[in-house]
């Protein structure tokens, strides 16, 4: 099972766990991660004057590329598969309309060792940051704000080594 | 016809999500590049609006691939400008 779902509902822990357990059946270790909707800016990552606006999340909206979004993800798992023997991947982001403190995404490896699973989903979820067509709207007591990216979230791949968002960029300018 | 998407916070910036070029009027033995389609979108858009796709940051898209200001467009093609994604 290496699957990849965008969806606008909502999903459950417990049968994707199932779901992902059955699929691998050799499996050693199963790691997860699920992704929340923060209710605050995360100051983190904002600057002095940022902090002044700060403000409290209602909702997010998630934009897609309906086709493109299926296909990075796609691509970043075959990645991480060939990076590490995995038993079985699952990944579900959800789009549209998503309320403060609802799940947003998933990420789940199975693998024989708990190393792999861990680097896997590490690794899919830095490169999903980066490259999925996906793009988030907050919504909260002081208006409507589009995200952008977080260099914090560029700066993650660095562990990977091979940063890909400037790779693709030099390997398509050159065709 | 090529259909254009804006993405993201473009899609406000731009005032929509999406719009049709005619290429009707441009000689058929000429070929068109990416980087073509920004005048085409000046008789539809104000020239800020415009100017908003030269960003640097904003990623193409030809037909849901990656794309530069030089691949070629045909016919039927689907041209994204996407702001940096934001997932997750």
């Amino acid at each position: 099972m290496f699957d990849i779902v965008i969806t606008e509902d909502d999903f459950d822990v417990t049968q994707e766990y199932a779901a992902l357990r059955d699929a691998a059946p050799h499996a050693g270790a199963i790691v997860f991660f699920v992704g929340l909707v923060r209710d605050f800016y995360h100051s983190a990552d904002l600057n002095q004057d940022e902090k002044a606006l700060e403000q409290t999340i209602d909702h997010i909206e998630l934009q897609h590329y309906a086709g493109m979004t299926e296909e990075v993800c796609q691509q970043v798992v075959d990645e991480a598969h060939a990076r590490w023997c995995l038993d079985g991947v699952r990944v579900v982001h959800r789009i549209g309309k998503i309320y403060a403190s609802e799940q947003i995404v998933m990420v789940a490896a199975a693998s024989t060792h708990r190393a792999n699973a861990f680097d896997a989903v590490q690794y899919i979820m830095d490169y999903l940051k980066t490259r999925a067509t996906l793009w988030k709207k907050e919504v909260g007591t002081q208006g409507q704000n589009w995200v952008g990216q977080k260099q914090t979230d560029i700066a993650a791949l660095d562990r990977w080594q091979i940063n890909t968002v400037n790779t693709e960029k030099s390997e398509t300018e050159k065709q | 016809m090529i259909r254009v998407l804006f993405f993201g916070q473009l899609t406000d910036q731009i005032g929509g999500a999406s719009l049709l070029l005619t290429t009707e009027s441009l000689p058929t033995e000429s070929v068109l590049l990416v980087r073509d389609a920004l005048p085409l979108l000046c008789e539809q858009l104000p020239q800020e609006a415009v100017e908003l796709l030269r960003n640097e940051s904003i990623m193409l898209s030809v037909n849901k691939q990656l794309a530069t200001w030089d691949t070629e467009l045909s016919e039927g093609d689907e041209l994204a400008f996407m702001p940096p994604v934001s997932g997750g």
